[in-house]
């Protein structure tokens, strides 16, 4: 519905740890975001988790500039407002395990300052929208792996958040729950963004809109899925400059799934090539585009 | 407690203890307003009955939370806003993945746009709860034009965010505003 | 249900409605047919006249696809109640739910926050209660086994006084910690900084500190009242049951300068060093120089009547260290007020162990 840049970062660097176990989680990154599902890819360490952390405004960043919502997420006067229109769900969570998973989600909307008055049908139709409604009764401590990942998302969103922030929002759902969910997730995204890391293609090829590969602390590429399918089906990526990396025997005949896997293989491996300080690598553009620009794109 | 004697409040709180009696009379007295309101606002009847449906099952089970102010029937009108909303947030999904752009806010074109001048014009609101607009306020909302009547309905009667009309009407969030400011400024000269 | 009042001020209504829609009017805007400034007039009192909507409710029963969509949909939602509250499906609970449910309304009603019982961690006030209890009966015990030989002034009753400021120390600890990573999830909403910290830390001491006081009070009846020698310095007026009142600022300084360390450190962790250096000052002089003595001769024991280590830290909590500890406390609460928005994000140089986890789920 929007065009607007939601999530805007422009050379952001995190330093975690001090003295021996410092090191530089993120470096260097550039991004804007807009209305979509952003599938956040890349290998482990290659600072997905940090990122969205600072996204989601729990831990501060070193230096560059953040904005979310035209929002400086350093501005502390107006954190609290910011927060408001935030979700955010952790890769581990902890919760009391005597909460119901309605309890759950209330406690979060209080805590988010969703109005009273609007709070009780919140809770519902977030716990609806990952399908707990059914299980709203029962004690946290009691639900199995996926149900716990799935009381974790109605959280997130319980607020109706314009920034929605999901490490790793699959991981222990069966597949018939991944596909609800996804469309889920582009439901949610028509006016937000939504960021989602993840390791699992079909998780790109089905519910992303945008993709953002990240390696060493800096993103590598942006594009589309179909971009990323492309590039593998082709087997060349591109930068600024022209052809960079050669992804291996890509064949026009693989399926979607294949492909993507193929291009982000290609693309690590292109980018561990080039170095750090090379251009991000621009995914192509197939022919049959889907609708509208991407939004999605990283500053030089 | 006799379901026919209580009032709105009574039933709803009586429903929050899961009185499945008291639910249905409060259905019955709800429902007839949420569905007539919702067909004017979707002409798919399929998407209406899902709504209504969806929208009573909610009011139930949040029963319990409804902080006992203003009409009950106003707070569930407003759960199935909401719930109309989010139908159309599912509808303008498929719509994007089977790949047919720019359809289907058509029919919301011919809505009649009865729209509110509550929030900005103290004797309006007055005059809507009173009795019929008359005089140079029903003018004025009939002056405007589809699109302005369209956004103020959702925006000041239905009490829909920017954000959520905007879905609604399937235009940017930035046209909801600027159609809402330009609405206003319209109603507000022709009643000076 | 009311009685119907398709005509205009036909009968004044309890509810003063001075107009109602006309079943023309009505019939008109189930169809369609109205301009929209008399639909919008229609709308806008429906919602607030039962009448009207029960008027409309016949002249929409009367319309044949209309009826039978309502009646489906009042099956369907009629077929599934909602799940009734964990709370209530046990009956001893409903006690609890109602009393819940009052408490939520009156708060709505009065404009505080809903779900007061939020700003606690559920965990924390009753390992508040519980450390309480354990150190009263710890005393009490020793106090019973040993009392024979062991004359009150030799600690066990001045051990848990000087325990107890410890305890909103200890409160506060285990109000961050109880949860682990949910501190990440709260952290990224508004309420999260420095409102919440304070918040739980003024639960924790509004319940820690009257629970130790009535467990000085028990102890101090227990033990019999202090003899005259062991009023502290600079406190005659207070003696007897009135000492543990006496806690009231160290416990306060106590969890101030917890909650200043915080800042620095994760909360829980400043809580702890609090807490251990706390006991450590008052727990090591008074074992230490009470071993060698007992190992010695037993009725070293017996002759202990002022020990040294009790008359050390019993300074601790005299009335003299009472300007001392307000003194603290004010530093500590300066130091909160200027640092206070390190409560609302994590220390990113604390959390490398954090994040080289990955894919941990």
């Amino acid at each position: 519905m929007s065009e607007q840049v939601l999530v805007e970062v422009s050379d952001l660097a995190v330093v975690l740890g001090r003295g021996k176990k410092q090191r530089r989680a993120v470096d260097g990154l550039d991004l804007r975001l807009g209305a979509g599902v952003h599938g956040l890819l890349g290998p482990n360490g290659a600072g997905k988790t940090t990122l969205v952390r600072v996204l989601a405004t729990v831990l501060p960043p070193s230096s560059g500039d953040i904005s979310l919502l035209g929002v400086d997420v350093r501005d502390v006067r107006r954190r609290r407002e910011l927060r408001r229109q935030i979700g955010y769900l952790p890769q581990a969570f902890g919760y009391y395990p005597r909460f119901t998973v309605r309890e759950f989600v209330e406690y979060f909307a209080w805590l988010k300052e969703v109005p009273a008055a609007r709070a009780g049908v919140a809770v519902d139709t977030a716990l609806e929208r990952v399908g707990l409604a059914d299980r709203a009764g029962d004690r946290m401590k009691s639900l199995s792996g996926g149900m716990l990942r799935r009381a974790g998302v109605a959280q997130a969103l319980v607020n109706d958040p314009r920034v929605l922030l999901l490490d790793e929002p699959t991981a222990g759902l069966d597949p018939e729950q991944r596909v609800a969910f996804r469309s889920l997730l582009r439901e949610l995204a028509l006016d937000a963004a939504v960021v989602v890391s993840t390791h699992l293609v079909e998780d790109v090829a089905g519910a992303c809109t945008h993709v953002v590969l990240m390696e060493a602390g800096r993103v590598v590429a942006t594009g589309t899925p179909a971009g990323l399918a492309e590039a593998g089906r082709r087997g060349l990526v591109h930068d600024g400059d022209g052809v960079c990396g050669l992804v291996g025997s890509g064949s026009a005949d693989d399926g979607l799934a294949s492909a993507i896997e193929r291009g982000y293989t290609g693309v690590l491996r292109a980018a561990r090539v080039s170095g750090p300080g090379a251009a991000p690598v621009v995914l192509p553009e197939p022919a049959a585009s889907t609708s509208g620009a991407p939004t999605s794109a990283a500053g030089a | 407690m006799d379901p026919a004697a209580a009032d709105d409040a009574a039933l709803l709180r009586a429903s929050a203890r899961g009185d499945a009696a008291a639910f249905g009379e409060l259905y019955d007295r709800l429902a007839p307003m949420v569905l007539v309101r919702l067909r004017r606002r979707c002409s798919d009847d399929d998407v209406v009955v899902d709504v209504l449906q969806e929208a009573f099952s909610s009011a139930w089970r949040a029963a319990g939370t409804w902080d006992g102010r203003g009409d009950v029937a106003a707070w569930v009108w407003t759960i199935a806003a909401r719930r109309l909303v989010d139908a159309f947030r599912r509808r303008a999904v498929r719509e994007k993945t089977a790949a047919v752009a720019h359809h289907g806010h058509v029919e919301l074109e011919h809505l009649h746009a009865t729209s509110g001048a509550r929030a900005w014009v103290p004797s309006a609101e007055e005059d809507v709860v009173d009795g019929l607009l008359t005089g140079p306020l029903a003018a004025a909302v009939e002056g405007l034009s589809p699109e302005l009547r369209a956004v103020l309905q959702a925006t000041v009667l239905d009490g829909l965010s920017t954000r959520e009309a905007a879905v609604l009407l399937g235009v940017p969030e930035g046209t909801v505003k600027t159609r809402a400011m330009r609405a206003r400024a319209q109603v507000r000269a022709a009643l000076a | 249900m009311s009685a119907p009042q398709p005509q205009p001020q036909s009968q004044p209504s309890a509810s003063p409605q001075p107009w109602h829609a006309s079943p023309a009017l009505l019939v008109a805007y189930t169809l369609g047919r109205l301009s929209a400034a008399d639909a919008w007039s229609a709308e806008a009192h429906l919602v607030s006249c039962p009448s009207c909507r029960a008027e409309l409710g016949r002249i929409v029963d009367d319309v044949d696809d209309t009826r039978d969509v309502l009646a489906l949909a009042r099956t369907r939602v009629l077929s599934q109640p909602p799940p009734a509250p964990a709370a209530q499906r046990l009956g001893q609970r409903a006690a609890s739910a109602g009393l819940r449910r009052a408490i939520v309304r009156v708060g709505a009603r009065s404009g505080a926050p809903w779900h007061l019982r939020w700003v606690v961690r559920p965990a924390s006030l009753g390992a508040v209660a519980l450390a309480v209890a354990a150190a009263t009966a710890f005393a009490g015990i020793s106090h019973v086994v040993v009392g024979a030989t062991n004359s009150p002034t030799s600690g066990t009753a001045w051990l848990l006084w000087l325990l107890a400021p410890a305890v909103p120390v200890a409160g506060v600890a285990l109000s961050g910690l109880g949860a682990g990573d949910e501190l990440e999830l709260e952290l990224a909403t508004p309420s999260a900084g420095w409102r919440l910290v304070l918040w739980r830390a003024l639960a924790v001491v509004v319940t820690a500190v009257p629970l130790a006081l009535l467990a000085g009070w028990v102890t101090a009846s227990l033990t019999g009242p202090a003899p005259p020698g062991l009023v502290p310095p600079g406190t005659s007026g207070v003696s007897g049951a009135w000492l543990p009142v006496l806690w009231l600022l160290p416990a306060l300084a106590l969890t101030a300068t917890a909650l200043a360390l915080g800042t620095w450190l994760v909360l829980w962790q400043a809580a702890a060093v609090v807490g251990v250096v706390w006991l450590l000052v008052v727990g090591v002089p008074s074992l230490v120089l009470r071993t060698p003595s007992s190992s010695a001769v037993g009725s070293a024991l017996d002759s202990s009547a002022t020990p040294f280590a009790s008359a050390w830290v019993v300074h601790l909590i005299s009335g003299w260290a009472q300007p001392v500890w307000l003194l603290v406390l004010a530093a500590a609460v300066v130091v909160v007020v200027v640092r206070r928005d390190a409560f609302g994000t994590v220390k990113p140089s604390l959390t490398a162990r954090w994040t080289t986890g990955g894919g941990e789920a």
